[in-house]
């Protein structure tokens, strides 16, 4: 009797060896579940702000993505990107740190311009370590027949090499529609990308695919103005296993806030030149002069106010 | 005499059991309670970086929906200024850097918002799974950075 009810002893005794494994499987599960969950909200916060830095840094009071007369630079949306990743995960925003992220984790870094797109990789630099490595513009081209064409996100006009002649062309008298421009041009970054993600990693069976549309699946934007695309491999500071994500980040450029530049006289008699945003100067100050962005204030020789600029 | 000691056993069992049990539904809970923070701190992050404003009524929302969901968090909001210089080594170009600002309530293009989040102390459900089962739940830590785009 006794024996029998130590057999029936060991079925609880399992049950609850069962049930304290699934709770531990379960626990690490969602922690890195939330690790990536998090992961997801710090890439996008990062292309956004790479692709809105780098805008903003060419900002001249036009829309880019409509005149495609700027020039986007993409160390900008690079150093941007870098800069915020460092401060989503409490690092410090030293050059070793960006070094560290730069060659550990990310594969491949895209910055899709107006007419053309630059692609970033690891490469090995002379002292044995890695940085990424920007390419020249590559410009986004469509072959039909003996027709060369380089696309642009403007959707209306290409370029057309054609029996060793380049014109201008309409698209509409090519008979390529605005959708078809920009399918080839999603399709063209996300076969390079994924060329490149494959070369880069040895991992030939995995696919980056830009979708060109918005679908409710993915959630991703398509390239249709200037964009940049980021994918984070294996990152493993602060996280308790190795997170991947990929963000596609794009944004336009929105009305310019005037900054004023005036000088203020100091103690010993010098003069310092300095910039605030217009709006939040007192009324009868003396402006000297008005740029569209703090950048362009800066290079004519002022300097950040932090007493009206906060 | 063996008979008294399964049946002590039995109970000491069914005791664990229940107590499993219920720790199963607690430690759900806690988890929802993490993301629920996420999402609170996400929502906070983009209504920041979007419009560009933030009074102290913002701040105690977000204190008070982070404190909401059980965990004790500490919230840190920071501020970071994007300044522009002009670079002394080379005229004509400038450099760009980021500097800690103290006041959170005036934010310009440009700047960088970031919110810390740190649990105080373990939370009962955590000192109970350490000390039954050796469990360690990490506590609640991440950070998330936005940019201000007007």
């Amino acid at each position: 009797m006794n024996r029998g009810f130590g057999f029936i002893l060991a079925v609880p005794v399992l049950f609850i060896a069962t049930v304290t494994l699934m709770q531990v499987r379960i626990i690490k599960q969602e922690e890195m579940r939330m690790e990536e969950y998090v992961m997801t909200f710090a890439i996008d916060y990062s292309t956004d702000a790479a692709v809105e830095e780098m805008l903003n840094m060419t900002h001249l009071g036009q829309d880019y993505a409509d005149k495609g007369k700027t020039n986007a630079d993409p160390e900008v949306a690079l150093s941007t990107f870098l800069n915020l990743m460092c401060m989503n995960y409490d690092l410090p925003l030293t050059d070793k740190a960006k070094i560290q992220i730069e060659s550990g984790y990310m594969p491949v870094f895209c910055v899709a311009a107006y007419n053309g797109y630059y692609i970033y990789t690891p490469t090995r630099d002379s002292d044995g370590g890695w940085y990424l490595q920007g390419s020249h513009k590559i410009p986004y081209s469509y072959q039909v027949g003996d027709k060369y064409y380089a696309l642009n996100l403007g959707g209306e006009n290409a370029h057309l090499l054609e029996n060793g002649s380049l014109t201008k062309v309409t698209l509409e008298s090519q008979g390529i529609t605005q959708e078809e421009a920009f399918r080839q041009i999603n399709s063209k970054v996300s076969d390079d990308l994924m060329y490149r993600f494959q070369q880069g990693t040895s991992r030939g069976g995995e696919f980056i695919y830009i979708p060109d549309g918005l679908t409710t699946i993915k959630q991703v934007n398509p390239i249709k103005g200037p964009t940049v695309l980021a994918f984070i491999d294996g990152w493993d500071f602060n996280t308790t296993h190795a997170v991947s994500a990929f963000s596609v980040g794009g944004a336009q450029i929105e009305s310019s806030r005037m900054v004023a530049g005036y000088e203020v006289i100091n103690a010993d008699g010098s003069v310092t030149k300095l910039y605030a945003y217009a709006d939040l100067l007192p009324p009868g100050m003396h402006i000297v002069d008005m740029f569209t962005s703090p950048n362009e204030a800066a290079r004519e020789g002022y300097y950040y106010d932090p007493v009206y600029m906060g | 005499m063996y008979g008294f000691i399964n049946k002590i056993l039995g109970v000491i069992l069914c005791f664990i059991m229940i107590i499993l049990m219920l720790s199963s539904v607690m430690v759900s809970e806690q988890l929802q309670a993490r993301r629920s923070i996420v999402a609170e701190v996400t929502n906070f992050v983009d209504e920041v970086t979007d419009t560009g404003v933030l009074d102290e009524k913002h701040v105690a929302d977000l204190y008070l929906a982070c404190a909401a969901y059980g965990p004790i968090v500490d919230v840190q909001i920071l501020r970071y200024a994007k300044v522009v210089n002009p670079d002394p080594q080379n005229p004509g170009q400038t450099y760009m850097t980021y500097v800690g600002a103290e006041n959170i309530y005036q934010w310009n293009q440009g700047d960088l918002l970031k919110v810390k989040v740190t649990e105080v102390g373990p939370t009962g459900l955590a000192s109970f799974l350490y000390r039954v089962f050796g469990l360690n739940m990490a506590p609640v830590n991440f950070s998330l950075a936005g940019r201000i785009r007007s």
